[in-house]
């Protein structure tokens, strides 16, 4: 756990987005379908495609295509949007911060949420209210993310109660803690199917630290319990799950594609599916390398923490 | 200590603090007053261009909204003057000479004259620009639109043609201020663009200096939605007054709840069935009329349409002017279907029908399809590929789902003369074409006994299985008034009248 | 060792509830589409029809028998899952114990190979690749498997590398035997129980991915009844008719939590084992 390490982790990091650039961009190039053919649509001449693959650099060398594109990405220009030319970073802006917002909300909730459910479980373990969040969380953690929010719109929005909003988008312009009531559907879902994961995982570490002989000295020693439960059980617990909790911060940025589609929520995740579908290569880049750059961070933090709790 | 787990309590406690920060905007807002907000379908492509090459939905319903074109149609499908008020031919109907309307003025306050009228057709006519409109207006010579007077334009073309002005409806030519095209395009509609965010949201709102009667609405607002499902949700939330677009499914499980209504344009707009009449085994008229025997046009009217459709005999919409041909219904009849793939040696007929899914009903219609053609034997599969798929492969898929919103005459221009783009069956039959030729040559009053034989002729021949017309279904909250129904589909270019309360 | 083991966590009460709600599945996998009263592509109703005696499900969007789509639309799931798991699995395990046998340069290559595909959050992996090489079943499956693999070779090297620090190893790579052999013979067998958590939780997890896959439209194409597929074909008329969307949801359901029951438990009693060991 030195500068050095953590030097080389960030210069892996670089190493592995730029591969993951590469391969996006050689996939891309096996996408059926002419971009310019696709811009156009199908009432446009063999000509007018041939001349705006010119235009947008279609026609050259792949290497040269990529080259270009990876030139201005490291001069601060990550292109224009091949629908519609507007640039990225301006189409992409309002889209992280969107995004961003609902990830470390969710986040912030999910943290110590996990932490008191799995350890209020794990005191008073084998009673019914720990049955219950055990079965809880196996049935949650069997449901697709799609069917949890399906039926949290159902629930709260349209069919049965009709309290929150059943889609959230946030208008072009307004910042999205501007517009709590809309934030509250994607953050529960995001926060629920991380609470579930989490939470059960920290029950296991604090059952796990409970059960271990240091533990079992200090109550012999007659240490109170919840002495024993917050100075020694929890830390531990803490430290071990918290590469759990990195994975989690980065299943809930995947997340963040499903429910944002789910919910209408202008986000990265909206952003890209469009791209795909619209074979936008500058757009998909940007996205995908967003994406797996903060997935990878996640994992490093963890990480990072994790060696710095075991070093304590 | 002593408390349990409460690991969803405490989740909903805090989604109830979070909502409880109140809920902004929405149905409550006063300032939302006379602003009617509408959501679409998400187009991360849209541009203002009026002219661009690939207009989906939502750009066209904003043009209707901001531009007009030197005519117009009713809500009854019937042609009205617009920009123009007049449009005579010379003799042979090779030269017409426009009249404007005097007094319009663009959003901007300028005058509108004949050369924004020229400037505008000049670069619609333009290949290079790849209009999308550009094949309605092929028969234009470019080198022989000028401006008379202030008010007179004089358009020379290639060839008769007696239906200008029926041409000029469409959405797609409408005309546009000198030079404004295409960055910043402005135009003579009752609205004139607020706001634009591509892909997200758009707000037009009412430009004060329109000629014409103006709207009651202060503003009109698109939201887009990458769902359907999104659609309903925002309008049962009330985020949004209408849902521009939606399935008979959806229409049929919202109508009712919350004081939703649903407006049901009943209309000339139809799914159908492309067959590649360049190739086998559709090369043969028999093929082609054996399917269409097998066709349960009233199980795809009620099954896939949830009845909000009426069945259709296998030829294009008519015109509201002209009475519509004397051709017996097809109904189904499987022997007929089978005698006939039999003596064209199909009768271990099997294919595939490739959609993309674009629009609501379009993967259901070939599944249909395909159980009805099992009757016969005729082994169907359904192939979904992804819209740029299918465009990138377009003109090359033997059997297709294609769908039509157009009236008739864009209709043939379009897509059912010989080497026209939208001509994927590559149909080619000479006495269509003559015909075709014959209706445009000849004086108004002539033109429906001609369309009606070239209505017979797509009935025995066409490349098009037309099971159906549907309706175009817009569920509204009960306090939008004033929404009338358009036989073309476009209920949402009438706004005129409408008020939200 | 993994019988003992298998056999032991069959035995507790979670387990057991997890393998009935598996055999219920396995039923209607194998015998439902025997059972099925209508074919299940065949237009038999007017849509989105109630219950009857008739048709007890009621008919789904297109007027087909919801129960005859049920029956007959687990297979594909289940192909599917047990694919992608697989592939996961030996994938994960083949690339996890090379790198742990070939410590230096090797290792460094294929754990960061690893995080290149673990940096694509999985959906947008495969929503990539569908959109180049077209929707089919077989490539949707084989490239959650390929998602899996990355998380499961980090586990297994994991798991793998104080095996070979063990004294017979060391002893068996000091005398030339060959890699495989030393892989295959002494390796593998000492991490079966990381092994058998892994496979039984990506079983999940594919469960729940794949049908998620199904539902987007990026897996099987209509009109092949499939439990996913049916919850998007249907959901558009979820509030005049619940069971099209419902029942299948429940299966799904059911499918995906009998695996984690069972997985669970093996994951308890390995580590109890092993904690006594």
């Amino acid at each position: 756990m030195t500068a050095r390490w953590l030097v080389r982790r960030l210069a892996l990091g670089v190493l592995v987005l730029f591969l993951v650039s590469v391969l996006v961009f050689l996939v891309t190039q096996a996408l059926p379908g002419d971009v310019a053919r696709i811009v156009l649509g199908k009432d446009a001449t063999v000509e007018q495609v041939a001349n705006l693959r010119h235009q947008l650099g279609l026609d050259q060398p792949l290497l040269e295509q990529y080259g270009r594109w990876l030139g201005g990405l490291l001069t601060g220009h990550p292109g224009v949007s091949l629908q519609n030319k507007e640039p990225v970073a301006e189409i992409l802006g309002p889209r992280i911060v969107n995004s961003f917002t609902l990830g470390f909300i969710s986040m912030a909730l999910i943290l110590p949420l996990s932490v008191a459910a799995g350890v209020l479980s794990a005191a008073r373990r084998d009673s019914f209210a720990d049955k219950a969040f055990v079965a809880v969380t196996s049935l949650s953690m069997a449901l697709p993310p799609f069917v949890v929010g399906m039926l949290l719109i159902a629930l709260f929005a349209t069919t049965m109660l009709g309290v929150l909003p059943g889609v959230s988008d946030i208008p072009p312009g307004d910042l999205p803690w501007g517009h709590p009531a809309e934030l509250v559907l994607p953050v529960a879902t995001l926060t629920f199917m991380g609470v579930m994961y989490l939470g059960r995982l920290v029950r296991a570490s604090v059952i796990d630290a409970l059960d271990s002989e240091y533990v079992q000295m200090a109550v012999l020693k007659g240490l109170s319990r919840r002495r024993i439960l917050f100075r020694h059980a929890l830390p531990n617990a803490i430290a071990a799950s918290l590469p759990a909790a990195g994975l989690v911060a980065a299943v809930t940025i995947t997340g963040v594609v499903v429910v944002e589609y789910v919910y209408s929520y202008p986000g990265l995740g909206t952003a890209l599916v469009s791209a795909v579908n619209s074979h936008d290569l500058p757009v998909l880049q940007a996205c995908v390398l967003i994406l797996a750059a903060t997935y990878y961070l996640c994992n490093l933090l963890a990480d990072v923490l994790a060696a710095a709790g075991r070093t304590r | 200590m002593s408390r349990g787990p409460r690991c969803l309590p405490v989740l909903l406690l805090a989604a109830a603090l979070l909502a409880g920060c109140g809920r902004p905007d929405d149905a409550d807002d006063p300032a939302g007053a006379g602003t009617l907000r509408i959501s679409v379908s998400t187009d991360a492509g849209e541009v203002l261009n009026p002219y661009a090459s690939n207009q989906g939905p939502i750009q066209e319903l904003r043009s209707s909204l901001v531009f007009e074109g030197l005519t117009a149609l009713g809500p009854e499908g019937r042609t009205e003057w617009r920009l123009a008020t007049g449009m005579t031919p010379n003799a042979d109907r090779t030269q017409w000479t426009i009249t404007l309307r005097p007094g319009v003025k663009f959003s901007d306050g300028t005058e509108f004259t004949a050369a924004d009228v020229v400037s505008s057709i000049k670069y619609l006519r333009d290949p290079a620009h790849a209009a999308q409109g550009l094949a309605l207006i092929q028969m234009i010579d470019p080198a022989s639109i000028q401006a008379v007077d202030k008010l007179t334009v004089r358009v020379g073309l290639t060839e008769p043609f007696s239906p200008f002005k029926d041409i000029w409806t469409s959405v797609l030519l409408p005309m546009t201020k000198t030079g404004s095209a295409p960055a910043k395009p402005i135009g003579t509609g009752p609205f004139a663009v607020k706001s634009f965010a591509a892909g997200r949201e758009s707000t037009v709102e009412r430009s004060d200096g329109y000629w014409g009667r103006k709207p009651k609405l202060a503003a009109v607002q698109l939201i887009e939605y990458q769902s359907q499902q999104a659609q309903a949700n925002a309008l049962l939330s009330g985020r949004v007054d209408i849902a521009s677009n939606t399935t008979p499914t959806i229409a049929k499980s919202l109508a009712g709840r919350g004081g939703i209504q649903l407006l049901d344009s009943k209309g000339t707009f139809s799914l159908q069935i492309g067959l590649d009449t360049a190739v086998a085994p559709f090369r043969d008229v028999r093929v082609r009329q054996a399917l269409r025997l097998l066709v349960d046009r009233q199980q795809i009217v009620s099954n896939v349409f949830s009845g909000y459709a009426r069945i259709a005999n296998d030829y294009e919409t008519t015109t509201p002017q002209c009475a519509a041909p004397n051709l017996p219904q097809r109904a189904p009849d499987i022997a007929a279907a089978k005698r006939l793939l039999a003596e064209a040696g199909q009768s271990d007929l099997s294919f595939a029908i490739t959609t993309d899914g674009l629009l609501p009903g379009m993967s259901e219609l070939a599944q249909v399809f395909a159980q009805n053609a099992a009757l016969a034997g005729v082994k169907v599969t359904v192939n979904v590929v992804p819209t740029p798929e299918l465009l990138a492969k377009w003109g090359q898929w033997p059997a297709f789902v294609d769908y039509n919103p157009v009236p008739y005459l864009p209709s043939v221009l379009g897509g059912l003369l010989p080497d026209r783009v939208g001509n994927a069956a590559h149909w080619n039959d000479a006495a269509f074409t003559g015909l075709a030729g014959e209706l445009f040559r000849s004086p108004e009053q002539r033109q429906c006994p001609l369309m009606n034989r070239m209505h017979e002729i797509e009935y025995t021949n066409g490349p098009y299985i037309i099971p159906a017309f549907s309706d175009v279904l817009l569920p509204h909250r009960a306090a939008v008034q004033g929404l009338v129904p358009d036989v073309n589909g476009r209920p949402l270019s009438f706004l005129t009248d409408v008020t939200v309360g | 060792m993994s019988v003992s083991v298998a056999r032991r966590a069959a035995r507790t009460g979670r387990a057991r509830l997890g393998l009935g709600l598996l055999a219920a599945i396995a039923f209607v996998v194998v015998f439902g589409p025997l059972l099925a009263p209508w074919p299940p592509t065949a237009i038999v109703a007017p849509p989105l029809e109630g219950p009857s005696a008739q048709f007890p499900l009621g008919t789904d969007l297109l007027g087909r028998d919801v129960l005859s789509r049920l029956l007959s639309g687990g297979g594909t799931l289940t192909w599917m899952t047990l694919l992608a798991t697989g592939i996961g699995v030996v994938l994960g395990a083949l690339i996890g114990l090379t790198a742990a046998y070939r410590d230096g340069v090797a290792d460094t290559v294929l754990m960061r190979a690893m995080d290149v595909v673990l940096s694509f959050p999985e959906t947008i992996f495969v929503l990539v690749f569908v959109a180049a090489f077209g929707r089919h079943p077989l490539l949707t499956a084989s490239l959650v498997g390929v998602a899996f693999a990355p998380g499961v070779s980090r586990v297994l090297r994991g798991a793998a590398l104080p095996v070979f620090d063990s004294e017979y190893v060391l002893w068996a790579k000091a005398n030339g035997l060959p890699g495989r052999q030393i892989v295959l013979g002494e390796v593998l067998p000492g991490v079966t129980s990381p092994l058998m958590v892994e496979t039984g939780m990506r079983l999940v997890w594919a469960v729940t991915a794949i049908a998620s896959l199904n539902y987007l439209g990026f897996g099987i194409t209509p009109p092949a009844p499939d439990w996913g597929l049916m919850v998007s074909e249907n959901q558009d008329g979820l509030a005049v008719a619940p069971l099209p969307v419902l029942a299948p949801i429940a299966l799904i359901l059911m499918m995906a939590l009998g695996g984690n029951l069972v997985a669970e438990s093996v994951a308890r009693t390995v580590s109890r084992t092993e904690g006594k060991s």
